[in-house]
């Protein structure tokens, strides 16, 4: 074999093995386009998957299915002139190797949940409280304020529920191709019965290359 | 003549990319080490903190280095940053050829010195990568980081099993763990003894973790249990007891054991929730260096056919493991000693993968090799038939077997200031606030007064002692809640 021949060999090896790869495409059972979303098994390849970590249209997904599949429950119901319901958004926690912010999908649902005009959301208590409800009734300079205009105490509406989660994360590998499942694992939480008013998963799974970690 | 000036006019390129690939692209990382090993710990992170600001980027070795000084000198969130580099740039598998970047790395390897292509990394980097990740994110507070570093150490763990399992099967039994240190064994058979059927049941369950049992990281696997256990989340116990289990099963592998986690473990067991998920103290000590690789290598002159010689250079890494410093602390609270017991060992762990990939580094090594003296061969027949000026024709040679002999070179990075041993003690937290660290002979290495324990998790104490001589490092987590990560 001469020098040639061994370069040759070599390279001829390197343009196999590239063409051996292949295993990169995603897919996914969410896709851009809402009205092709289907939690029945995986689409065919789109270009908008572009990677094995959620994206803000799986956040939009499983926002959408879980405010639709709560507003579908009878429980989600109240009787006539019992107004809507005050919820607060409580712990989310993100159960995956992925630094994501919970706050895609929960801010998604509150918003879901108050255009249906069926739920109001608390800022005085849970994960996503605001420290305006109390930083206005006690002010680091209250004599900036019109007497009589600040807030009272007591008035503030206590959530009856409380919106609350985990996102899990599993990875199956298999050659040159690895499956991730995302699980979105909500409950709904009734303050006064202590009863989990609602509980729904939404599942998305990805299939794409084996070549790095889905993070 | 036109072969000769043809094969000049290579030459210099040849040698160019050969002295850039020699250059010292790792000079950071040898200040880090330098000052980090004589014991100058806030020396180190500032010359980690001026490396991770380098205009032109950090290399991987680089990151991990400068993320190990700025943990030991107790700068967790520059630490985390140091890390985050760290793990973008680990390749996350062994070093297989399944691409065409990989066949790229793999001839660039071969061709110009195998430490002239970027540092891809070794699996039980990646793993300790998102260990002190999580563990700086526990010395923070933040849960919620801890939790996703913990996640990615896991998938880690389990990657380095479907990576290298067979490969370190094929080495055959990897013999006895070390022995269990003078005391120890008392300890590690009471804890033994506690473990009710069950949970002994739910240990042996595992069989396959004695032939994993240097491919997972037991200390890896604790850390994140007792980060679980420390959420105050119920949903969180069924994962602490099996991150427990995993912890006991593999530090239990081969008749060792680690008697603080064995008793985390039977407590678990005994019920979920018997594990105090505060109010305790963790104490983890780094004792010594890891192990480094030191270059071999070999020139010869063969008689080659036909007249003329046939020169041939290998060079290979050669595993190196470095002395300890102590073999074991202990930790004294309300009057009572705790000695600290090993739950890690970086020699065998850095080891075994390294062993695993030896073959196909041989094999890349002897490849290099035959291809080189191939194409010298090739040139050396080229000049004898172009019949050019002699002298010219004899210094394209001594260039050329300089170049080969400059290209030939073993790949002998890795993270190099790795602990040797990690050791753990896990015990109440003291009434007065104050625990010391007492070395072998009983002498004071450190005293130190810890603040309120938190609403939940452990109060972790690190110590950190690389070589024999220098001060210790020591640092305790922040005060603050660590909460369920949210």
């Amino acid at each position: 074999m001469n020098t040639r021949t061994a370069v040759f060999s070599l390279l001829t090896a390197g343009l196999l093995l590239a063409g051996c790869q292949g295993g990169g495409k995603v897919v996914s059972n969410v896709r851009l386009d809402p009205a092709s979303d289907t939690a029945a098994g995986l689409l065919p390849e789109d270009q908008s998957v572009t990677s094995l970590a959620l994206q803000t249209r799986d956040f939009e997904f499983a926002a959408q299915r879980a405010v639709q599949a709560f507003l579908d429950s009878p429980n989600a119901r109240r009787p006539a002139g019992a107004g809507p319901w005050i919820a607060q958004v409580g712990m989310v926690v993100n159960d995956t190797p992925l630094g994501i912010d919970t706050a895609s999908v929960t801010s998604r649902i509150e918003i879901g949940l108050m255009r249906s005009g069926l739920f109001l959301i608390s800022a005085a208590g849970g994960s996503r409280s605001s420290g305006f409800v109390t930083e206005s009734r006690d002010p680091e300079n209250p004599e900036l304020f019109v007497p009589g205009s600040l807030p009272r105490s007591g008035t503030v509406a206590a959530p009856e529920l409380s919106i609350e989660g985990v996102i899990r994360q599993r990875s199956l590998a298999n050659g040159n191709r690895q499956q991730v499942e995302y699980e979105f694992d909500f409950r709904v939480v009734d303050a006064a019965s202590g009863l989990n008013l609602f509980r729904d998963l939404v599942d998305i799974q990805k299939v794409g290359g084996n070549d790095s970690f889905a993070w | 003549m036109r072969q000769l000036r043809g094969i000049a006019a290579v030459l210099p390129a040849f040698f160019l990319t050969a002295c850039a690939s020699l250059a010292p692209p790792l000079q950071d990382a040898a200040s880090i080490r330098a000052a980090y090993t004589a014991g100058d710990y806030a020396a180190a992170a500032d010359l980690a903190s001026a490396a991770l600001a380098s205009p032109g980027g950090t290399d991987l070795l680089t990151a991990l280095e400068a993320g190990l000084a700025l943990h030991a000198a107790g700068r967790w969130q520059d630490s985390n940053a140091a890390f985050d580099i760290a793990e973008e740039r680990l390749m996350w598998k062994s070093r297989d050829v399944t691409s065409a970047a990989d066949a790229a790395r793999l001839l660039g390897g071969m061709l110009l010195g195998e430490d002239s292509v970027p540092y891809p990394g070794r699996i039980y980097e990646g793993v300790l990568v998102n260990t002190y990740k999580g563990l700086n994110a526990m010395m923070l507070g933040d849960a919620a980081a801890a939790r996703v570093e913990f996640n990615r150490m896991a998938a880690r763990q389990e990657n380095a099993v479907r990576q290298l399992a067979a490969k370190v099967a094929a080495l055959g039994d990897p013999g006895p763990p070390p022995d269990a240190p003078p005391g120890a064994a008392a300890e590690i058979a009471a804890a033994g003894q506690a473990l009710a059927p069950e949970a002994a049941a739910r240990l042996a369950a595992i069989p396959r973790f004695p032939g994993e049992r240097d491919l997972r990281n037991p200390y890896s696997y604790y850390l994140a249990a007792l980060f679980r256990a420390g959420t105050g989340l119920n949903s969180d116990l069924p994962a602490a007891r099996d991150l427990l289990r995993n912890a006991a099963a593999l530090s239990n592998a081969g008749g060792g054991g680690n008697p603080y986690v064995l008793r985390d473990f039977a407590a678990v067991e005994s019920s979920p929730a018997a594990l105090p998920p505060s109010g305790r103290v963790l104490v983890v000590y780094e004792d010594g260096l890891g192990p480094v690789l030191d270059a071999w290598r070999i020139d010869l002159a063969l008689p080659a056919p036909g007249g003329g010689i046939l020169p041939l250079s290998l060079a290979l890494p050669q595993f190196r493991v470095r002395a300890a410093v102590h073999d074991g602390l202990d930790a004294r609270a309300d009057g009572q000693v705790y000695p600290l017991r090993p739950l890690l060992d970086m020699d065998a762990l850095a080891g075994t993968e390294f062993h695993a990939g030896y073959n196909a580094l041989l094999g890349r090594a002897v490849a290099a090799a035959v291809l080189k003296s191939l194409a010298y061969h090739g040139v050396d027949r080229a000049l004898e038939q172009s019949g050019g000026d002699p002298l010219l024709a004899d210094l394209l040679r001594v260039a050329l077997l300089a170049g080969q002999a400059a290209t030939t070179r073993a790949d002998i990075r890795m993270a190099a200031l790795l602990p040797k041993t990690v050791s753990v003690a896990a015990f109440p937290f003291p009434s007065d606030g104050v625990i010391e660290i007492l070395a072998p002979d009983g002498a004071t290495v450190g005293r130190l007064e810890l603040p309120a324990p938190p609403a939940s998790g452990p109060v972790i104490v690190r110590v950190r002692i690389p070589v024999a001589g220098v001060p210790a490092a020591m640092h305790v987590s922040r005060a603050s809640a660590a909460g369920p990560g949210r």
